[in-house]
C-alpha cells in the first residue's frame, strides 16, 4: 500500500472507533435532545452508557493486544488469554481479593498475579522435552482454565453475596461497570500496557522469528518473553477482574487484521487497538439490542463468533500461515 | 589476531558428548568450511560458535574475549547466523524481514532510520531480492526465500557470517548463487565467513580453508587440496575418494564410489 493508502486506512479505522462508539451509545437507548441535556437523572444514564462504551473499547483494545503478544510469544496462531486460561487466572485473582475485602485499587494486581500465574502453568505444561507443541499448548489452557474457573465458581458459590458478583457475570462477562473508580483504575493499568506493546512492537516482530534467530539478532530472548507473557497478563488480568471473561476476541481480531496489514506488530498492534475497540463495542451494542429488551450477556455473543473461528483455525493449521 | 578462536570445546546434548574437546582457529578475513559426515557434530560446532549452546568445557573466544561474557546485542553487530531449518508461522514480507536484520544496531523499541532503510535495501540489492521486497516469504519459491534470509544477515552487516548448509535444497544455480555473492562479500568488505556444507566441492571451489570435523573430533584441518589429498577423509565419511581437479575451474574436486563399484583398475590421482 502506498503512503496515501495507509493514511485512509488509518483514518478509516479511527472514524469507524467513532461511529461505533456512537451506535454502542445509541444501542444503550441514548436519544441527545436538548430538554435532556440538563436532566439529572437522564445525565446518570449517560454517564453508565458512556461508561460501558469505554469498558468495550478498552476490553476489545485490550484482549487483542494481548492475543498478539500471546501468539507471538507462544508461536501458536490459536493462542489467546480465554482459550489458554489466563482469563480464567485473572478471574480468579480478582474474585480473591474481593472477597478477602481487599481495595479496589489491589484488584488488577491481584487479577495480574492470578493471570501470570496461568500463564507459566500453561506454558511450563505446554513445554514437552524444551519444544512446545501447538495442541499441547491449546490442550493445556483448555484444561488449566477450566480448573481455575471452578475454584472460581466455588469462590462465588461460597463467598459473600454481596460483595462478589454472581456466576454468570464473571463466566459470560459484562461490559457495564458501576464503579467508576474500578474502571479508571483498570483503564489506565490497561492502556499503560497496551501502549507499552506498542513501543516495544518490533521485538515481537524479532521474537516471531524463533528464540534462537532472535538470539542471533542480539535479543535478550529468556527477558524479553517473560516481560511480554507479564505484559499480556496484566492487560488481560486487569480486563478481567473489570468485566469478566470475555472469550475469543483476542483470537479473532488479530487474525482478521493481519489479512489487511500484514504480520509487522508495529502496524498490527495499533490497527487491533482500534478495530478490536470498535469490534467489541459493535459486538455488545448487538447484544443489547437483538433480543431487546433483554440483554445478551457479552460473553454469548464472542463465543458463537469466535468459537466457530477457533475452530476453523484449529483445521486449517499447519496449512495456514499467519 | 585471530577473530574467532574455540579452546578445548566439549558440548553434551544430555548425556550424549557431541563435541570432545575441539580447538579450532578462524583468522580474519578467512572464508572457511566446516565439513563432515552427517552427526560428526559440525551444526553444533558453528551454533557453538554463535554463542547459542552453553558448553560443559572449553571457551570460544571472539577478538580475544571470551563470547559468554560478551553482551548478546554487542555480538549480534559483529556476528550474523544463517540457519538451516528457519521458519516462522508469520507472513512477513521480504522487505519486513531483511529490515529485522538491522535490530543489532538499533534501540530498544527498534526505530530505523532512513540509513537502516538504505542498508536494508542494499542488501536487498545485493542478494537480487529487491523485486521480491513487497512478496511475502511464505509465498516465494524456497532458493529466493533462502537469499531473502542471507540478506538479512547481510543487513545486519556482521563482520562474521556462520552459515549452516546455506546451499542445501537449492537446485545448482542457486547454490553457486549464493557462493558466489558470499565470494564477494569476502573479497570486498573482508567479511569472515564460516560455512557448514554436506558439499565437498562447492566448498573446495570457494573456502581457502576447511576444517573436517569425524565423531566431535576436528579429524584434519587445512587449505581443501591438502585435506582433500589425505586418506583421513575417506575414513571419515566411510567411502573411498578420488582427488582430481575440477576441469573448469582448476579447484580442488573429489569423486566417490561405493567400494564395490570400483574399477580393478582405477587411474592414479592428478595433483
Amino acid at each position: 500500500m502506498s503512503r496515501t493508502d495507509w493514511c485512509f486506512f488509518w483514518g478509516s479505522l479511527v472514524v469507524i472507533l467513532l461511529l461505533s462508539a456512537g451506535i454502542g451509545l445509541l444501542a444503550g437507548g441514548v436519544t441527545l435532545s436538548p430538554s435532556h441535556v440538563l436532566d439529572k437523572g437522564f445525565r446518570a444514564i449517560l454517564e453508565l452508557h458512556v461508561a460501558r462504551v469505554t469498558m468495550g473499547a478498552i476490553a476489545g483494545a485490550g484482549l487483542c493486544v494481548a492475543g498478539c503478544i500471546l501468539q507471538a510469544i507462544l508461536r501458536n496462531p490459536l493462542a489467546e488469554p480465554y482459550v489458554l486460561g489466563i482469563s480464567s487466572g485473572g478471574g480468579l485473582g480478582a474474585a480473591l481479593a474481593i472477597v478477602m475485602g481487599l481495595p479496589t485499587g489491589c484488584l488488577p494486581i491481584t487479577a495480574f498475579f492470578g493471570a501470570m500465574g496461568a500463564t507459566m502453568l500453561v506454558y511450563r505444561l505446554a513445554s514437552v522435552g524444551g519444544r512446545r507443541q501447538a495442541y499441547t499448548l491449546i490442550l493445556a489452557g483448555v484444561v488449566v482454565g477450566s480448573m481455575l474457573s471452578s475454584i472460581l465458581l466455588f469462590l462465588v458459590m461460597t463467598g459473600p453475596q454481596h460483595r462478589l458478583h454472581n456466576v454468570m457475570w464473571w463466566l459470560l462477562g459484562d461490559l457495564q461497570v458501576t464503579d467508576w473508580h474500578l474502571l479508571k483504575i483498570v483503564g489506565c493499568v490497561a492502556m499503560a500496557g497496551i501502549l507499552l506493546a506498542l513501543l516495544f512492537g518490533r521485538q515481537l516482530d524479532v521474537l516471531a522469528l524463533g528464540e534462537e534467530s532472535a538470539g542471533h539478532l542480539g535479543l535478550h530472548v529468556e527477558r524479553a518473553k517473560l516481560l511480554f507473557l507479564a505484559l499480556a497478563s496484566l492487560i488481560a488480568g486487569s480486563i478481567v477482574a473489570a468485566c469478566g471473561l470475555v472469550g475469543f476476541v483476542g483470537l479473532v481480531i488479530p487474525h482478521l487484521v493481519r489479512l489487511t496489514v500484514g504480520a509487522s506488530h508495529r502496524r498490527l498492534l495499533p490497527a487491533c487497538v482500534l478495530f478490536g475497540a470498535s469490534s467489541l463495542i459493535l459486538a455488545d451494542a448487538a447484544a443489547q439490542t437483538l433480543l431487546s429488551p433483554r440483554i445478551v450477556p457479552i460473553g454469548v455473543v464472542t463465543t458463537l463468533l469466535g468459537g466457530p473461528f477457533f475452530l476453523f483455525l484449529l483445521r486449517s493449521h499447519g496449512r495456514g500461515r499467519f | 589476531m585471530s577473530l574467532l578462536r574455540m579452546q578445548g570445546i566439549r558440548f553434551s546434548y544430555g548425556p550424549r558428548e557431541i563435541l570432545h574437546g575441539i580447538d579450532l582457529v578462524l583468522e580474519e578475513g578467512q572464508f572457511a568450511g566446516l565439513l563432515g559426515p552427517n552427526g560428526s557434530g559440525k551444526s553444533t560446532l558453528l551454533r557453538v560458535a554463535s554463542g547459542a549452546l552453553s558448553l560443559t568445557a572449553g571457551q570460544v573466544l571472539y577478538r580475544e574475549q571470551n563470547l559468554a561474557s560478551l553482551q548478546r546485542k554487542r555480538l549480534a553487530r559483529d556476528m550474523a547466523f544463517l540457519s538451516q531449518d528457519f521458519s516462522t508461522e508469520f507472513d512477513f514480507t521480504v522487505e519486513e524481514l531483511v529490515l529485522l536484520g538491522r535490530t543489532p544496531h538499533l534501540g530498544p523499541t527498534g526505530w530505523e532510520t532512513a540509513k537502516d532503510r538504505d542498508i536494508a535495501r542494499q542488501a536487498l540489492e545485493d542478494t537480487g531480492t529487491l523485486v521480491l521486497a513487497e512478496r511475502k516469504i511464505w509465498e516465494i519459491s524456497g532458493g529466493e526465500r533462502q537469499m531473502a534470509l542471507v540478506a538479512m544477515c547481510l543487513a545486519q552487516e556482521p563482520k562474521l557470517l556462520l552459515l549452516d548448509e546455506p546451499s542445501s535444497h537449492l537446485d545448482v544455480r542457486h547454490q553457486f548463487e549464493i557462493m558466489e555473492l558470499l565470494s564477494r562479500f569476502n573479497r570486498e568488505r573482508g567479511m569472515t565467513l564460516l560455512l557448514v556444507s554436506h558439499d565437498l566441492n562447492l566448498a573446495a571451489s570457494y573456502c581457502d580453508k576447511v576444517f573436517l570435523l569425524g565423531q566431535g573430533h576436528i579429524a584434519d584441518q587445512g587449505p581443501p587440496a591438502s585435506v582433500f589429498k589425505s586418506p583421513t577423509l575417506s575414513q571419515v565419511y566411510g567411502i573411498p575418494s578420488y582427488f582430481t581437479r575440477n576441469p573448469l575451474t582448476d579447484k580442488p574436486h573429489l569423486m566417490f564410489a561405493a567400494p564395490s563399484k570400483i574399477h580393478p583398475h582405477p587411474p592414479r590421482p592428478a595433483h
